[in-house]
């Protein structure tokens, strides 16, 4: 079934029960007030009846009836019985009317009252107590005029019950329609995109029902996929240009080696070109390899339980032997005493390359300057904050800093591949950790890295 | 080879939701005064209370400690502990006026020239009584930075209006 069709479907049901409720009632309540009100006339006129027939005076018979006729009419098949009884004893003293239910009698006796409708006939009885004796006073009628009001008031409700349905089953039916539109005109945008035309968006309106959100939640998709799509076909041509040039290098050497003969010095320039070039290759398809075993599971890698402080210290030793002049200033003053909250556990080796290509990093992108290394802990984190005074990272390249081989466009000119820092992401999240950089293009970085430490791991795992 | 101790110091205006992400702007505020201690001053707007007794009762101290989720007080905790060398005291100031005069007066009594705001809307007051002072910081104070803040949770947007009911 049709969306619009269940939409109006529910909606026609809804509003035909919420009708014929309300039609219901209306009806019911009209029936009982023209009942009573009914019963309330026959009850005057048999009260009346009783009077002029009962009191001693012949007089009070003729002026009733001039009465009844000129002005209180008689009602449809009206008529009035009166039975002499005996009140004290509550026993008739004439015979009763056999067609009339006996709780009918009982009920006057008792309360010298009662009201009975008995077919199209409503009837009234007064129990009257004169100085002839005690008399019953049974008047009945037909209420032919409020039946008429009741069938008339029935049958505009009818009317206007069906008259609703198709007012509601053609607004309902254009409502829905208006309502789906939107949908419509997304599934018709959504289909005309394709991998050719992947920046195409769709129209969001004026943003702000929920349509409007599910377009801007597509966008969204579309951004990450167009930008999925960018970062792979980039990634492929950056690889393919990086191992090109060092391979580029390799065969010219070879060439100008091969052309003609050479003396030995000439041989041995060659070759440690070759091989300066050769290492580089290496360094780069073992950089490619750590990133593509990242991105297996965590499975693989051994866990061991490793002191933060200790792997930073001695990090930094690696990197006082590789940059000499690096200025990395460490801040273990806030470090607590109990040895668990400094530890973690994970992958030495994986978390060494993480941290010193953050490290390196920091060095590299701000020519040596200060660089601050502060280690705390603190809920059963460890927290580590690296922060330089660099080059920094232009705004608008931040959300792509941890897709490999991406390189601000300001670092064009420093030595580097760009997958440290991705590399760095994906061990840091196979420890379950979290990683921020925040950067101000000229004024430095600030990478801050969140990994479990023994304790929440403990308290988590076991 | 271990940390120095700074000297100058710096007060520093901060719009806040009351979210972790804008916790972000202290970052920033630490990265653009590397060898600085700060005042971080946390600025957010929040309308008085119409009745006497409300008046009578109204405390800033409550009324910010009520603003404050856990999350908050734990991201908070961390940043303090983290950048203790540049956070030197982190306070909260509630601007309670309605236009810019009011919040210069504001200004006066807290006697600052910088302050570090969000390049784009991304401080989103859950309460109606609070709003964001964003574009009164931006507008009267000296030393304006607007940086990028991520947001990890999408602000609502307002859903509800008589005029967009039945326009579809």
């Amino acid at each position: 079934m049709q969306l619009r069709t269940k939409i109006t479907t529910v909606f026609i049901v809804l509003t035909s029960l919420f009708l014929t409720g309300v039609f219901l009632l209306i009806y019911f309540v009209s029936k009982e007030y023209t009942e009573s009100e009914f019963y309330l006339r026959l009850s005057q006129r048999a009260t009346i009846a009783a009077e002029a027939y009962l009191e001693a005076d012949e007089m009070n018979v003729d002026i009733y009836d001039d009465i009844r006729i000129k002005h209180l009419q008689t009602l449809p098949n009206e008529k009035e019985v009166i039975y002499l009884v005996d009140a004290k004893l509550k026993k008739p003293l004439t015979v009763l009317d056999s067609k009339l239910p006996k709780f009918f009698f009982k009920r006057i006796f008792n309360e010298e009252y009662a009201e009975l409708k008995k077919g199209d006939y409503y009837y009234t009885g007064l129990l009257y107590q004169a100085d002839e004796g005690d008399f019953i006073v049974v008047l009945s009628a037909t209420d032919l005029y409020g039946f008429a009001k009741l069938d008339n008031l029935r049958n505009t409700l009818i009317i206007a019950f069906f008259v609703s349905i198709v007012f509601i089953f053609i607004l309902g039916n254009y409502y829905a329609k208006q309502a789906l539109s939107p949908i419509s005109r997304i599934i018709k945008e959504v289909n005309s995109i394709k991998a050719e035309n992947l920046s195409l968006r769709l129209n969001t309106g004026d943003g702000k029902d929920e349509l409007a959100e599910l377009s801007q939640t597509f966008n969204n998709v579309l951004d990450r996929l167009q930008l999925s799509f960018d970062l792979q076909s980039n990634f492929i041509n950056n690889a393919s240009h990086e191992l090109r040039n060092p391979l580029t290098a390799i065969l010219g050497q070879t060439e100008v080696a091969l052309d003609k003969t050479r003396s030995a010095e000439e041989y041995h320039s060659i070759l440690k070109k070759i091989d300066t070039e050769a290492y580089r290759l290496d360094f780069l398809v073992n950089g490619l390899l750590k990133l593509a075993k990242t991105d297996f599971d965590s499975k693989g890698f051994v866990i061991n339980a490793i002191r933060i402080d200790e792997l930073v210290l001695d990090l930094k030793r690696n990197i006082d032997v590789a940059i000499p002049n690096n200025k990395i200033i460490l801040d273990f003053e806030d470090l607590p005493k109990n040895e668990d909250a400094i530890t973690l556990l994970g992958s030495e080796s994986l978390l060494k390359v993480a941290l010193s290509n953050i490290f390196e990093n920091a060095c590299k992108f701000s020519e040596n300057k200060r660089v601050e290394i502060k280690i705390v802990s603190d809920l059963g984190n460890i927290l580590i904050s690296i922060n330089d005074e660099g080059v920094g990272i232009p705004e608008d390249e931040l959300k792509n800093i941890f897709e490999p081989f991406f390189r601000a466009s300001n670092v064009r000119e420093i030595d580097g591949f760009g997958f440290g820092l991705p590399l760095a992401y994906r061990i840091i999240k196979m420890h379950s950790g979290e990683i921020r950089v925040i950067s101000r293009k000229d004024k430095g970085t600030l990478v801050k890295i969140k990994l479990p430490n023994k304790e929440k791991y403990n308290s988590t795992f076991h | 080879m271990f940390a120095q101790k700074l000297e100058t110091m710096k007060k520093i205006l901060i719009p806040t939701d009351f979210s972790v992400d804008s916790l972000q702007l202290v970052e920033y505020a630490i990265l653009n005064n590397p060898n600085t201690k700060l005042h971080i001053v946390f600025v957010a707007g929040h309308r008085l209370p119409e009745t006497r007794w409300g008046l009578t009762h109204f405390r800033k101290r409550e009324e910010v400690s009520r603003q404050c989720t856990d999350d908050f007080i734990t991201a908070k905790r961390s940043l303090v502990l983290e950048h203790k060398k540049n956070i030197e005291i982190i306070s909260f100031e509630l601007f309670t006026g309605k236009n810019s005069f009011a919040f210069q007066n504001f200004l006066e009594q807290l006697d600052a020239n910088d302050t570090i705001i969000p390049k784009e809307k991304s401080l989103h007051c859950r309460n109606r009584r609070w709003f964001d002072t964003t574009r009164f910081l931006k507008k009267n104070v000296n030393n304006v930075t607007e940086v990028p803040v991520e947001r990890s949770v999408e602000i609502p947007q307002q859903k509800f209006s008589l005029i967009n009911l039945l326009n579809l």
